[in-house]
């Protein structure tokens, strides 16, 4: 019981500092971890083995590699290529620049993480329509936040179905197949939803489009072949996803072996990529593995999932549904991935109690990864879509989050909640 | 010889609230290349040298662009802003300073002087008594002080 007292303290002492950032996020989880051990050490409900078993390094292993493929792809200048050739697509239609670059934004974040796409993407999006002479804020609105609805269509995307994958044993191709459709529907009805919120700051004029097919996108590309061998690692990598569940390979040896190959095709500087390597985030997911672990062990999550159990007796539909709610806005507002993390043990929980099937895994992958683009803060890839935005003549603030993010992380909400009530989930 | 021996004690400095253009009308007449922004009592609020100056020109998200433009011929939109130059006018030296300015006590050595210039790559050295100004020291002084004092003995 004291165990789970401490326990229960110390994760809502380091979510506290999460959300409030009155400590550095890294700073938190760590001390939070470290107490944690200490703590379980002396009150018997936990251990430095059991701590060090709770740190998923097929999870890690998988970042690590995806990190490595994704910095030595942005080096390549291919982003850049992909922006401006839109651009050009586009005709300069305000609309349909928004269209494509957050459609390519979306299919993007399903290959590499988010926020590595939102760092490179938005920034030369944001030049491209101050070339055109057009308002940037629905473009960037539209890369945010279908970088976070994109990321959750692929095992690889996001983080927080990095720990869903890992933890449920689910595959590249299962995510593919359950996931990958919603989120295109998704993704097509958040554009349509956008054009019409925005449809006042869309209708510009560009007063230079001329510049922009001036651009010889080519010259982006500030190394064709090493482009293409990047390209050519990434496509091995991905073929091996399709096919890791046959070939019993895991997601995190395929990322590495991925991220081996380019370094062996390309050759860059071992020093220059591993210093783009998120090192702090990879820290936090080891430090926040630990704390969930203590939690794990004293009990209480498995208890919060055999108390709520019997919802689902009542009405197995309506359970669901409130699964996806709830996961939805705590998400949002503590943040995807610590949310994924601590409700992993509470789902595992459910599946052994025998609500059957993968889908309640499906459910927590979209109300995390839909539900976080309910509030500004609630995934790493809209705090720094925002940050960035700050640096434009449109920041963006939270009554423009509200007006548009919070309705499209609603209405996508309301969608998968209809795609339950029909027993597709 | 201490950074007190080599220091220019009259200092040109201006305002926190000087209008950008009087900074650049000092550039101007005193060729010189930055100078410190103090308050009525002289304590260092910052530094404004043509860097600062040229930066007010670009707008915030172009540091995060990288290589990503050298690329590009033109600006369309952008470049037709850039030249007419709308709001250039508003800015103050408080919004463009850096904030803060690299200083060095007065019986400071000058082989420490020396090594900020290097190691900060800062052409100008501020001498001051707890963040008060007191003179300046910029890269000529140094060289004079080598070359042309009879001080130095090689």
């Amino acid at each position: 019981m004291i165990g789970t007292i401490f326990a229960s303290t110390i994760l809502l002492a380091v979510l506290y500092f999460i959300v409030t950032e009155k400590i550095d996020k890294v700073i938190a989880v760590s001390s939070g971890a470290l107490l944690m051990i200490v703590l379980g050490i002396i009150f018997g409900f936990y251990s430095q083995q059991k701590a060090l078993q709770a740190i998923d390094f097929n999870t890690l292993g998988l970042l690590l590699g995806m990190m490595i493929i994704a910095s030595v792809l942005k080096r390549t200048g291919f982003f850049t290529y992909i922006a401006i050739s839109l651009a050009k697509l586009s005709r300069g239609k305000p609309w349909l620049l928004m269209v494509l670059l957050g459609a390519s934004t979306a299919f993007l974040s399903m290959l590499v993480d988010n926020v590595t796409t939102i760092v490179i993407i938005v920034p030369i999006s944001i030049l491209v329509c101050d070339i055109l002479g057009i308002n940037v804020l629905p473009i960037l609105m539209a890369q945010i936040l279908l970088s976070i609805i994109g990321g959750t269509a692929t095992l690889v995307g996001d983080p927080p179905n990095i720990f869903i994958g890992s933890a449920a044993n689910l595959s590249f191709n299962d995510f593919l197949k359950n996931l990958f459709p919603v989120v295109v529907i998704t993704v097509f009805f958040s554009l349509f939803i956008l054009k019409f919120l925005y449809r006042k700051k869309l209708s510009d004029k560009p007063r230079n489009f001329q510049a922009v097919l001036n651009i010889d996108a080519r010259k982006a590309i500030r190394d064709p072949r090493g482009m293409v061998k990047c390209l050519l690692a990434l496509g091995v990598t991905f073929t091996l996803f399709f096919l890791h569940d046959q070939l019993h390979l895991y997601p995190s040896f395929i990322a590495l072996f991925g991220a081996g190959l380019a370094f062996l095709l390309l050759r860059p500087s071992p020093e220059e990529i591993f210093h783009d390597v998120e090192w702090t985030v990879l820290a936090f997911f080891a430090c926040f593995f630990v704390i969930v672990g203590g939690l794990q062990e004293t009990g209480i999550l498995s208890t919060i999932a055999s108390k709520t159990v019997f919802l689902a007796d009542v009405n197995l539909k309506f359970y669901k549904i409130l699964l996806l709610w709830v996961t939805g806005i705590f998400s949002s507002m503590i943040g995807a991935v610590p949310f994924t993390m601590v409700m992993i043990p509470i789902m595992k929980t459910l599946s052994e109690l025998g609500i059957n099937g993968d889908s309640i895994w499906w459910i927590l992958a979209l109300g995390v990864g839909f539900g976080a683009n309910g509030l500004p803060l609630g995934h790493a890839a809209s705090i720094l879509g925002i940050s960035i935005s700050k640096k434009s003549r449109t920041p963006i603030d939270i009554k423009e989050w509200f007006s548009s993010a919070t309705i499209i992380a609603i209405v996508s909400l309301i969608f998968v909640s209809i795609l339950i009530l029909i027993g597709i989930f | 010889m201490k950074a007190r021996d080599i220091m220019s004690r009259e200092v040109v400095t201006v305002s926190p609230s000087a209008g950008i253009r009087e900074v650049y009308e000092i550039f101007k007449k005193t060729r010189y290349g930055g100078v410190p922004v103090v308050d009525g009592d002289k304590k260092i609020l910052g530094m404004i040298t043509k860097a600062e100056m040229l930066s007010v020109l670009l707008p915030d998200y172009f540091d995060l662009l990288g290589e990503n433009i050298v690329f590009i011929d033109d600006f369309g939109a952008l470049d037709e802003e850039f030249e007419s130059l709308p709001t250039f006018e508003l800015f103050i030296a408080e919004d463009i300073m850096q904030k803060g300015a690299r200083t060095v006590e007065e019986d400071a050595s000058l082989l420490k002087v020396v090594a900020m210039m290097k190691k900060y790559n800062v052409h100008r050295i501020l001498v001051a008594k707890d963040n008060y100004l007191k003179g300046i020291i910029t890269r000529s002084d140094i060289c004079k002080a080598f070359f042309d004092n009879g001080d130095i003995k090689a």
